[in-house]
């Protein structure tokens, strides 16, 4: 299970910051962060801390399991973004 | 070349399996260790950030020696030379008491350091030793010993299996599920019960983390829990509700159900400001659910009436067969008899205070005692400190009167990684090491983990060249000051044949160190090879989880759960009959404590990763309070208790019970940098700043860390803007 973030994402980076494990992309120094739509959270590496949920200012990330319907397409969303980021980094 | 060390993370008990890279003698990375069969998935930014502190700007690496009011760098030899002389001179003329310590929360998990530490004071032969478990865990030594027979009988909550979970005064969504416990995991594990149709029911005063996922919760008021738990049992015994065919023998029900049966349900539910059919429903809920716990943590601890609330949940839980079930609360038989090995490193001191006349609780005295130790004048007043790993002017009572105790002694000595708050005034500065520095088996943990588990530590890095380790340290000074290590005749002389012996061999592991304890102890449990753990890099999960271990470890004579003994029945009693208000029109809230991970154990919040978003603490205020007293989120104001007074900002949090504010503890001490003299940092207030040393609950001898009654002004913009730029005030 994961964290996902969903469309409301406002790029703000505060869940980056407080990640223990590195696995919200794109990063401020990481490529595409100025273009991106949306920030999202590798659902490999995550470890359900919860610390970005906390730092989230508009409530924005979501335990995997608490997703409502409307917003379910956001767990395929993250995994997706996810994997496209491992397969441009091989 | 990088080199990856598999270990664990030793701030807090969650004890996530760590994978530190290292390169040359630097840390380079830590991730969680996945493949740690135990604990990693409450791996948080303090393990993360654990190398930070190891570069720390103002860390010791050298004693330092106060000549006037500076430091100057001094050898070992010098200081320890210097030491046990002033040590000894201090003895002969006042007597052994006449040395105290204090031990704080990082040097309980450095175990060669507890059992070096404890040796230390042995061969002095002090009795006035003070540890930070009398502001945190003392309630349940003293419960579990009443009702138990043994002060460490530590029952470890059963997440998956449970139906019910009754939880009071914790906040598992921040401090991980780890108290006198550790389940790992255990915050997403109860959420993944409540998933599948657990019942959540979250007792405290705070809208926490963990109340917001609450299937109910109960905004109580602070230190009432004693008279929820009693409500509880009420409808439960008034409807019938409890087992009376339980898994582990119980004594004293009868009495116990007098009492409750006799306290006026509405009266109590006055009492704890929770409505009577709440309660009814709470009681039901919990009773008739298949499998249940009842868990207290400090919210409870911290209290006035910490040991009475702990007592009745116990009660709760037996009368309820939570004991020993699935899904209740179990024991963890471990690799060795903790019991009898606890008893022997915190044997049950006969020692009482001069001044107080109290008993020590798992071998040590209160920190609410100690101030008035030091500064009383007559026979057996405390002269000298040791303090290692240990910072008590901010994690104790009324700090500003221990700062000023610690002023007047002759000689002060801190063993730490920084010099902190309650070093300012110290003699010497003695550096420390940290966890990643370190290596070793920490035997006593193996009672408190939910599985059967163990783990030896490894060392990712070497200490800073010529950084002796902690119980290094304890050993030269025990050997300087011709007092036998450990109280016990000739252990001196072992010491200095074993390192000849090693010397002569050229095997310096001949030289007595703390892996020759760590073997015999794992070898008394019969259950494992040392060097069966040492094989297991990632930890070993050495069995599987068991029940009915309980009745069997019962220290109590007639092997029995005792549910009323005497002392907390009479205690009980005279708290139904007297009734006081705690807040007053001069003080009219009540300020309660709680819990930041990333502040766990409240040791050196200061690392610069680990709080990107806020540096500091605030006041949490419940919005009608706010709007009462015309205060906007972050504002400053001044708290306000009989004892002292504090400033800071507010944030305004939905939610919780009106009148009530939390201040997280831990913030606000100094960090003084001994080389340079430059002016000290520090982020945050100490609020403990505001507790009284003379309030402390009967038994545990915990002062009131929570239940405060303040008062909260604001400050004017002028006026803040000068509490926030200066320098802290001396206290």
């Amino acid at each position: 299970m994961a964290y996902v973030i969903v469309g409301t994402c406002i790029n703000d980076a505060a869940c980056v910051d407080v990640c223990p494990v590195s696995c919200i992309h794109p990063a401020p120094m990481e490529p595409g962060f100025s273009t991106a739509d949306m920030l999202y959270i590798d659902p490999l590496v995550c470890i359900d801390c919860n610390a970005c949920a906390e730092a989230c200012p508009i409530d924005a990330i979501v335990r995997e399991q608490d997703l409502p319907p409307a917003l379910m397409r956001y767990k395929a969303i993250n995994a997706e973004l996810a994997i496209a980021r491992a397969r441009a980094a091989t | 070349m990088s080199e990856t060390i598999y270990s664990y993370c030793q701030y807090c008990m969650c004890m996530c399996g760590t994978k530190v890279v290292v390169e040359g003698n630097r840390v380079v990375e830590i991730e969680p260790d996945r493949e740690n069969p135990f604990s990693w998935r409450d791996f948080c930014r303090k393990g993360k950030t654990a190398a930070q502190v190891i570069d720390h700007p103002q860390r010791l690496t050298r004693p330092m020696k106060r000549v006037g009011d500076r430091y100057v760098e001094a050898t070992y030899e010098e200081a320890i030379r210097d030491i046990a002389a002033r040590l000894n001179r201090i003895i002969e003329r006042h007597g052994v008491d006449a040395v105290g310590s204090y031990s704080g929360n990082p040097l309980g998990f450095n175990f060669s350091g507890t059992m070096f530490w404890n040796g230390l004071l042995d061969a002095i032969g002090t009795g006035n030793r003070y540890w930070v478990g009398s502001v945190d865990q003392n309630n349940t030594h003293v419960v579990q010993e009443q009702m138990y027979g043994t002060e460490l009988m530590a029952l470890i909550g059963d997440v998956d299996d449970a139906e019910c979970f009754l939880f009071i005064g914790m906040d598992p969504a921040q401090s991980k599920f780890v108290w006198m416990e550790t389940v790992p995991d255990g915050w997403n594990r109860v959420l993944e019960a409540q998933r599948k149709g657990a019942d959540l029911i979250v007792v405290d005063p705070r809208r926490s983390t963990t109340a917001e996922r609450a299937d109910t919760h109960v905004a109580i008021m602070p230190g009432q829990d004693w008279a929820f738990l009693l409500a509880l049992l009420h409808v439960i015994f008034a409807e019938r509700l409890e087992c009376t065919a339980t898994a582990v023998p119980l004594s004293g029900v009868d009495e116990i159900r007098t009492m409750a049966l006799a306290a006026p349900l509405d009266e109590l539910a006055d009492r704890c400001g929770v409505a009577v059919d709440v309660i009814r429903d709470v009681a039901r809920r919990f009773a008739t659910a298949a499998r249940g716990m009842c868990i207290t943590h400090t919210g409870v601890s911290h209290t006035p009436t910490g040991t009475i609330a702990e007592w009745l949940a116990t009660v709760l839980n037996a009368v309820t067969n939570r004991l020993d079930q699935p899904g209740g609360k179990r024991i963890e038989p471990g690799y060795i008899d903790l019991i009898a090995i606890w008893s022997k490193f915190a044997p049950p001191g006969k020692h009482r205070t001069r001044l107080r006349d109290q008993p020590t609780v798992a071998g040590f005295h209160s920190l609410a005692e100690l101030a008035d130790e030091i500064t009383t004048p007559g026979e057996g007043q405390i002269k000298a400190m040791l303090i290692a790993a240990g910072n008590p002017v901010t994690s104790g009572p009324d700090g500003a009167a221990l700062d000023q105790a610690l002023s007047q002694l002759e000689l002060l000595v801190s063993i730490d990684f920084v010099q902190r708050e309650s070093h300012r005034h110290a003699h010497w500065l003695i550096p420390g090491t940290h966890f990643l520095e370190r290596e070793g088996l920490h035997v006593l943990f193996a009672g408190l983990v939910e599985l059967p588990f163990a783990q030896y530590a490894r060392q990712a890095v070497k200490p800073p060249e010529g950084v002796m380790e902690e119980w290094q340290f304890f050993t030269e000074l025990a050997l300087a000051l011709n007092r036998n290590l450990f109280g016990k005749p000739g252990v001196n002389k072992i010491i200095r044949a074993s390192r000849w012996l090693a010397r002569l061999s050229g095997k310096p592991e001949w030289a007595l160190n703390p892996r020759w304890i760590e073997r015999l102890l794992v070898m008394s449990g019969k259950r494992l090879k040392y060097d069966d753990i040492l094989k297991h890099p990632h930890g070993w999960l050495y069995g599987k989880k068991e029940y009915g271990h309980l009745a069997r470890a019962l220290r109590t004579p007639d092997k029995t759960v005792h549910c009323a003994p005497p002392r907390f029945l009479f205690s009980l009693t005279r708290e139904l009959r007297h009734r006081h208000t705690r807040t007053s029109a001069a003080f009219p809230m009540l300020m309660v404590n709680r819990r930041v991970r990333e502040s766990m154990n409240s040791w050196l919040n200061e690392t610069p990763g680990l709080f990107e978003q806020h540096r500091n603490n605030a006041l949490e205020m419940h919005p009608d309070d706010a709007a009462a007293l015309d205060l906007q989120d972050g504002q400053w104001a001044r708290v306000s208790s009989a004892t002292g007074s504090v400033e800071l900002p507010i944030v305004i949090v939905a939610g919780g019970r009106p009148g009530v504010v939390a201040i997280p503890h831990g913030w606000g001490s100094r960090i003084f940098d001994p080389k340079s003299g430059t002016q000290p940092r520090k982020l945050g207030v100490n609020r403990n700043l505001l507790v009284d040393r003379r309030e402390v609950d009967p038994f545990s001898q915990i002062p009131a860390l929570s239940a405060i009654p303040v008062r909260v002004e604001v400050l004017l913009p002028a006026h803040a803007r000068q509490a926030s730029t200066a320098m802290p005030a001396v206290h």
